[in-house]
């Protein structure tokens, strides 16, 4: 089963304090600093997709019966090419909506994060981008493999639990 | 259509000196919405957005006020417009939510909330509470104009 190999081979849930065999870290990782939060804790798997073809109409009834705020743009092998957000559609708003296409829409799939990345370092992301949702990829050897999102809503429920 | 329409008329406020502490768990009781800042007349004074308060990640939450965070107030947006002057606005400005107040009243008071998520759904042309339905459309099928 492909699911179970992605799974296996990436152990990012265990977190960087795992260890090889001989106990020893693996040698790639830093070990953690003390308190910090990694993306992986927070990321959602799986994620809303589309296609480039389909109409802006389609991306919007998308969003609107799943109550989600955005859209990952995929091309037929599956590959992320970018995202949508509701600010993309609405800036499509004066656009024929059922000819303009995710394609002309997208925000490029140009900076992501990986999953063992800090929570610091994707929430500078966001701000600067001004994004709430982000791309989580595996980051193993230059790989654009998505194994997440990271929302914002799940930073802010972290922040309302913290004492 | 007119903003009145579409707008969301649950509005989720908080007051000038709540912390941003007390605003991120509004947020979370509340479908993690905007939160609109008032003053103690219910005038209001601007909005929290969820980005403005996850740069605060790691630093005392107690310590910041919702006025040192929120986008101060600053378009009288009535509640007749037409929707298209407001995604020229939200377009022209950036942003993601507009404070509608009542014309009406003497203070400024926070009537509805105009998202860009709630333009989304009014140009899917799917009405809210229908979306049961069109899940179980089958393909090809093409909604109804609004």
């Amino acid at each position: 089963m492909p699911s179970e190999k992605w799974h296996n081979d990436t152990d990012f849930r265990e977190g960087p304090e795992r260890k090889l065999e001989s106990g020893l870290p693996r040698p790639e990782e830093k070990l953690p600093e003390a308190m910090e939060e990694y993306v992986r804790r927070l990321m959602r798997t799986g994620a809303i997709t589309c296609g480039t073809s389909a109409s802006i109409r389609e991306v919007a009834q998308i969003l609107a019966v799943n109550s989600s705020h955005y859209c990952v743009v995929t091309n037929q092998s599956h590959e992320v090419l970018g995202i949508i957000s509701a600010r993309s559609i609405l800036r499509a708003f004066d656009r024929d909506l059922d000819k303009t296409t995710a394609q002309d829409i997208l925000l490029p799939h140009t900076f992501t994060i990986t999953p063992n990345s800090t929570l610091r370092e994707a929430i500078r992301l966001m701000d600067g981008r001004k994004i709430e949702h982000l791309i989580v990829t595996s980051g193993r050897g230059g790989s654009k493999a998505v194994v997440g999102l990271l929302h914002i809503e799940d930073i802010i429920a972290k922040m309302a639990l913290e004492e | 259509m007119r903003i009145c329409e579409l707008m969301d008329r649950e509005v989720i406020v908080c007051h000038l000196e709540d912390s941003v502490k007390d605003v991120v768990r509004i947020m979370k009781a509340n479908d993690f919405r905007p939160v609109v800042v008032v003053d103690e007349t219910g005038e209001v004074w601007g909005l929290v957005s969820r980005l403005a308060v996850i740069r605060f990640y790691g630093e005392d939450l107690e310590r910041i006020r919702a006025e040192d965070v929120m986008r101060p107030y600053t378009f009288d947006i009535d509640p007749q417009w037409p929707i298209e002057k407001a995604v020229a606005l939200m377009k022209k400005t950036r942003f993601e939510h507009l404070i509608i107040i009542d014309p009406h009243a003497g203070p400024k008071r926070p009537i509805g909330i105009l998202s860009s998520f709630t333009i989304v759904w009014y140009m899917s042309h799917i009405q809210r509470g229908h979306h049961e339905q069109v899940l179980k459309m089958p393909n090809g099928w093409i909604p109804p104009s609004p």
